[in-house]
Parts: structure tokens; sequence; C-alpha cells
């Protein structure tokens, strides 16, 4: 297994390049330099072409690359309109966009496969149709129209929640991390009520009834944890897309953090904070898969046996 | 009939499926039988006959909440299984009352060993017994049930099992807290022939060891024949018949019974043609009125198609249930 997780982390070098290059060829392609999408439009080409001097935006498109690729290096990436370093940068706004993701994904996380297993434990009861009429409900509503509604309600007519930036302090919260949660509960509980029903269908359950278990021991320590491939797999795409999925959020409520970092850098054509932030986000989401697998290799035999030959 | 005897009473038991608003499905109906000390009863019948419904509903596996209804009773050391709290409900399950099942390859959780499973049957009745103890029993166990190399299959998971060896621990976890009865549905019929000879003669060796009494469910002749002491036949969710084993396939008195051990090829006899039974076994939902037999049976009546028929007691242990029965009887 150990050999089989180094050769994982191993194959993550070559794909990460992969994605820079995909993500920066991209970027060239697009029109616009540093300059036009900055500057006024009215702005003369000489003020323009000095500008893409000053920040960097010279030489070819081949030579622009390698340039970054030795910044990445040495750890001395500079964003093209700040002109500062751009992990500094980052260390500034990775807190916020990971306290408000994380919060929201432990919140979700509990809710969401808490009320899917009541729902599969509850099968056809009331509360499980009502739930489910609710998670489809909500699974249909797009986030940024529950975070307007949110916003209109709770800030505009109501006045009791600031509906943008990051000053009310735990109050500026609370609307972002609701929509957030709300909109992820739906898909988490509606797929562990799923992988619930499946396992508590299983023969082996019946076996466990007739063994004598407590009700609790065979939904707990039975159905769970057989049931836990997809709730797992599904928690740990969520978990790795909070970075990703911070770029709606904080444009809709206007906070700070790497989303709007990423967002701004692509209008502004700074490839360097595109590039950089891409490739946070696509480590994150490949160690996600590896724990994936280390995952399913502790709970799964038959995947153990599998790496173990 | 000594009453001390019987171990487990089923009385009038039936058991309908709420399928949907409008249909209710009839599995079990007015199915009344004993189980008696140390016997094994076996219940004979084609697919679809109730037979594991009714092993089902004895432990209350059947999903109870939502559509499975069963009323009657079920008595057993007193106590009525279908009204009794889940918590001696659960106490029974397990230790007094063990069940073996139709598929071994599905009926052991995949993600814990062998080992744990068995250890889970000893500790969740015992929940203050050592870890060690719970082991001992649990290797006891599997030594009994003759599967070679015991601490290794303790360690291992079921997927690296055959099917043959699941069921042997199946059978070691539903004898390890002696049960009084234990019930088995069909264990033989997903195994090789071969490993079934091999699991139904350790089935008699554990039997005769421990003295358990058993229920023996079967749509296999042979095996029916080589297990039990007493057969009672169902068909469309009835009794049709009851009785010693050897009488029942020396004299078979009910037309389905007569069809059932007619069409079972026989080593002794050579004929030609094996009898078979025209027709095939209705489907729930569009079950005859009268005796569920009759739209197969040669020698089926008006009044079969009317009412169930009583009950016919040849002697005290045989029992059928058809109008021709009762009329042979009368007339000698």
């Amino acid at each position: 297994m150990s050999r089989y997780l180094i050769k994982r982390f191993l194959y993550m070098i070559p794909m990460l390049f992969l994605v820079i290059l995909f993500v920066y060829l991209i970027m060239s392609f697009t029109p616009g330099d540093p300059a036009t999408n900055n500057l006024p439009l009215t702005t003369p080409q000489q003020v323009k072409d000095a500008y893409n001097e000053r920040v960097g935006y010279t030489g070819t498109v081949a030579g622009r690359f390698f340039g970054y690729l030795k910044g990445l290096a040495s750890g001395n990436v500079l964003s093209y309109t700040s002109g500062e370093n751009i992990f500094t940068e980052l260390g500034k706004r990775l807190p916020l966009t990971l306290r408000l993701g994380l919060l929201s994904f432990s919140i979700a996380a509990l809710l969401g496969v808490g009320l899917g297993i009541l729902s599969a434990v509850k099968q056809y009861s009331f509360l499980d149709s009502s739930l489910t009429v609710i998670a489809v409900l909500f699974a249909s509503i797009p986030s940024f129209f529950i975070a307007g509604v949110l916003q209109l309600y709770f800030a505009v007519n109501r006045g009791l929640l600031p509906s943008f930036g990051m000053e009310a302090g735990w109050k500026s919260y609370i609307l972002p991390v609701s929509t957030l949660v709300v909109t992820s509960i739906p898909v988490l509980s509606r797929m562990t009520r799923s992988a619930m029903l499946n396992a508590l269908n299983q023969d082996y359950i019946r076996t466990a009834r007739a063994k004598g278990c407590s009700e609790k021991r065979v939904i707990w320590k039975h159905a769970l944890k057989n049931a836990s491939f997809p709730i797992i797999t599904l928690l740990l795409t969520g978990l790795a897309s909070i970075i990703g999925g911070s770029v709606i959020i904080e444009s809709i409520f206007t906070l700070p953090g790497i989303g709007t970092y990423l967002l701004t850098a692509i209008n502004g054509k700074n490839t360097p904070v595109v590039m950089t932030c891409t490739l946070i986000l696509s480590a994150v989401f490949m160690i996600a898969m590896v724990l994936m697998d280390v995952f399913f290799a502790l709970i799964d035999p038959k995947v153990r046996a599998r790496y173990q030959k | 009939m000594d009453n001390q005897n019987v171990i487990l009473r089923v009385e009038d038991l039936s058991v309908d499926f709420r399928v949907n608003r409008k249909t209710t499905l009839h599995a079990v109906r007015d199915l009344s039988f004993e189980v008696r000390q140390g016997e094994t009863l076996g219940i004979l019948g084609e697919s679809g006959c109730g037979k594991s419904v009714t092993c089902m509903s004895i432990l209350r596996l059947l999903p109870e909440k939502t559509t499975a209804f069963p009323t009657g009773r079920i008595l057993f050391q007193d106590k009525n299984l279908l009204t009794c709290s889940y918590r001696e409900l659960k106490e029974i399950r397990g230790k007094d009352i063990s069940m073996i099942f139709q598929e071994p390859m599905t009926s052991l959780n995949p993600l814990f060993t062998i080992g744990d499973q068995l250890m889970e049957i000893v500790r969740v009745h015992d929940p203050h017994i050592h870890k060690a103890d719970a082991r001992e029993a649990a290797m006891n166990a599997i030594e009994k049930v003759r599967i070679p190399n015991p601490e290794r299959i303790f360690a291992s998971y079921p997927f690296t099992l055959s099917g043959g060896m699941q069921q042997r621990v199946m059978i070691a976890m539903a004898l390890l807290n002696k049960p009084k009865l234990l019930i088995c549905d069909e264990p033989t019929t997903a195994l090789d022939v071969t490993i079934q000879a091999q699991v139904l003669d350790l089935m008699n060796r554990l039997k005769e060891e421990s003295g358990t009494s058993i229920i023996f469910v079967t749509h296999d002749l042979g095996v029916i024949s080589e297990m039990a002491d007493r057969v009672m036949v169902m068909y469309g969710g009835r009794k049709c018949e009851e009785g010693p084993m050897t009488e029942v396939f020396s004299q078979p008195l009910h037309p389905y019974t007569k069809g059932l051990i007619g069409s079972h090829p026989n080593q002794e006899e050579t004929r030609s043609r094996l009898v078979t039974i025209p027709g095939s076994v209705p489907s729930l939902a569009d079950m005859p009125k009268g005796c569920p037999f009759h739209n197969r049976c040669e020698a089926a009546m008006e009044c079969c198609k009317q009412e169930f028929p009583k009950e016919t007691v040849i002697h005290a242990e045989h029992k059928a249930f058809c109008y021709l029965c009762g009329e042979e009887e009368s007339n000698g």
C-alpha cells in the first residue's frame, strides 16, 4: 500500500504540470493583455506597453511560461496587478476561504448524512417524504438565487445581517454559510439515503437482525459501514471543491477570499495568479482522490487484498 | 400429544403483504403447526408457497412497519413472538432461536472478519463476556463445523471463502449460543450437490449432539428425506398435508403431495416417465378462491372452488386438507 501511495503522489507531478500547461494555453489564446484588461479603454498604447513591461508581461508565450515555472520553483511568483508575491497574497486570502468552506462543509456533512440516514431508516414515513420534497426543491434552486433571496430578506428588508463583506465579524458568515449549507445538503442526504437503503436491504442485515443485534447496531455498524463508500466519495469531493466552489459564493457576497482573487485574476488577465490558484485547486483535488483510495482500502478487505498482491 | 414437548407452536398464522393501497397479498393463510423437542420438521413446497415467509415471521424478520402484516400467534416458551416487545424479541433472536439462510454468499457482512461476526453473536447476548472467551467460543464453533485451519478462517473475510465454507460459518454462528430451535431456510439450495451432502451430514450430526429442534425448509424431496422426522407440505400459503416423514412419502394423501412425490425420480423403480403436476404455481396476486390447488388438481370438484377444506385427521400424527381425504375416511 505505501509503495502504491508513493507512486500515486509521484504521478501527481506530471498531472499538475499538464493542468497548469493547459490553463496557461487557454489564458494565452484568449484575447487581451494585462494592460488592456486593467487600464481604462482610452489609455495610449505607449502607456499600455510600459505597463506590460513593468508587470513582466514581455517576451514570447513559451518564455513567459518557463519564467513562471522558474518562479514557482523558487517560490517567488509575482502578480501582474499588484506586483506582490502571489503566495503572500494567497496567505492573506486563504484563511477566509478555508474558514467559510470548512464551516459550511462540516455543517452540511453532519446534517446531510444525518438526515439521509434518518430518511433511510424511516423509509416511506411522513418524515421521509417531507425530506424528499424539501431536498428536491432545494436541489433545483441554484445557489446564487438562494443567496439573493437571503440577502434581500435578511440584509435589505430586515437589516439584520450584512449583505456583503467581512466587516461584521461572525455575522458576516451567516448568510454565505447558510447558502452553502442549504445548497449542498440535498445531494448529500439523497445520496446517503439511497446508499443506506441499499445496504439495509442486503442479506447480511437480515443475518445481523437474526443474530439478535439491536437496530442501533444494525444501522450504525453493519449498514453504515457498507453505505460509507458513496458517502465518503461525495464528502471528499465536496471537501476538495471548497476552493473551487468559493468563486461563486465569494463573488455574490463580495468576500476577500481565494474565489474573488481568482475571478479578478481571470478578468484582469493575471495569468500567474490564475495558474497558481488552479495549481492549488487541482493539487487539493488529487490529494482528496488519493485519500479516497486509502479510505476504501481501509474499509474494504477486497480492495486491500488487491494492493497486497 | 405431550404439551411439554412442544417448543414452538404456530396458531392461525396469516401474513399479508400490503403492496399498495389497493392490493394486499396473502402470502401465508391460517397456518398452524408445532415443533417438538429435538425433532426436525421439514417444510416442503414449491417456490412461492410461503415457506420462507413463515420462517421469517417466526423471528419477525419481515418488513413489518411498511409491508408485511402477520396475524395469529407464534408461541415460544409461553411468549407470543408476534406481540412480544422488541427487547424480548432481540433476546430470543440468535440465542433461543437461530436462523440459517439460503444465500451463504450474501448472508455474511463483507466488511467484517469471520471471527468478528462469530464473536458478535456471543457478545450481543452477553455484553460483559471477555473478548478471549468470546474468541474461544467462536474458535470452538469453527472447529465443530469442520472447517480446516480455523485460525486462518477466523481472521479472514467472507469473500475469501467458498459458498460451502460460508454456509458452514453460518451454521457455526447459528449454533454458537446453543439455540433451542434452528430455522433453516433452504440452507443447501445454493450449494453444489457434493457440498450439499456434506452440509446436511454435518447438520444431522450437530443436531444429534445438541438436541436442537430444527425447522428445515426446502423444495428438495431428497434433502428433506435425509433430514426430517415430520413433514409439512405447503401450497399457496396454506398447509395441505402434515405427517411423519416416512408415512407422507409412502402414503401421500393430498393430490399435491402425491404429485410432488410422483415427480421425484426414484432409483429403485424404473418407471419410464415421471409424473408431473400440470401448470405452475399461480402468483400470489391471482391465487384462486377455495383450495389454492384446485386449478391444477386432476380430482378437483365443485366444492374445491368454493371453500378451503377443513382439516382431515387420518390419525393423531397425519393430517391433510382435502375433500377427497375426508371422503376416503368416511367411506372406509
